[in-house]
């Protein structure tokens, strides 16, 4: 159950990696599919709430417990903390982004897409430096 | 006519976490509330600003700008602020 919900919550992070940077590789031509890929990038975004707060509050608890325990138990006070946080962000962000290619402002969704990468990518590197800080 | 006000619901939204956050951590009362109703404290703030996100973009659909402000530059800097602050303030709270 816990490698089910951690690969679900990985590949829908690494999807909102990839979406973002198709659809800035084609923002000033317009495809067709761009309103759609917004649309499911942003519905993605959501949905890894679901894999995230499983982890969180089913299964890092044991984490939290072995990193407080350990030699770096700022991984949990700072990292995870932020991370947790950071994360409930990461779905305005990336609606707001898909929000604006709706009303046909694609210029503007450009900072909004490249944040959502960005976080994305922070989120993923905060994530394996925690599991490394279980280990210490 | 617009459907939606994504800059002012981010705005909302963003500002609300970071004070939801330091809300949490500062005032145990208000932690264990949140805990208390919603389960857990992050289920409530995810709760809570994802309602204020909704209500806020429905409700301010037609307002264009902030005082004299672009709002999308608001809600630029008030996300970049809000993740920053974030960070900093768990920080803080680590070697307090």
């Amino acid at each position: 159950m816990r490698d089910l919900v951690l690969f679900a919550h990985i590949i829908l992070g690494l999807v909102l990696i990839v979406f973002p940077t198709l659809i800035l590789l084609y923002l000033k031509k317009k495809p067709r599919w761009l309103r759609l890929l917004s649309f499911l990038t942003a519905a993605i975004s959501w949905i890894l709430l679901l894999p995230a707060g499983k982890l969180y509050l089913t299964f890092y608890p044991a984490t939290k417990t072995l990193i407080k325990a350990g030699a770096w138990p700022w991984v949990h006070s700072i990292l995870m903390e932020t991370k947790e946080h950071w994360g409930l962000l990461l779905p305005i962000i990336t609606t707001t982004a898909a929000g604006l290619v709706f009303m046909g402002r694609e210029k503007e969704s450009k900072k909004w897409w490249i944040l959502t990468i960005i976080l994305s990518i922070l989120l993923g590197v905060l994530g394996r430096i925690i599991k490394i800080g279980a280990l210490k | 006519m617009a459907k939606f006000n994504f800059y002012l619901s981010t705005i909302a939204s963003v500002w609300l976490l970071l004070i939801l956050i330091i809300g949490a951590e500062l005032i145990e009362p208000f932690k264990t509330s949140l805990k208390t109703i919603f389960g857990h404290h992050w289920i409530g703030k995810a709760v809570i600003i994802t309602v204020i996100f909704l209500a806020v973009g429905f409700l301010f659909r037609n307002k264009k700008s902030v005082g004299k402000f672009q709002q999308d530059k608001i809600a630029w800097y008030s996300t970049i602020s809000s993740l920053i602050g974030i960070l900093l303030f768990f920080v803080m709270e680590y070697f307090r």
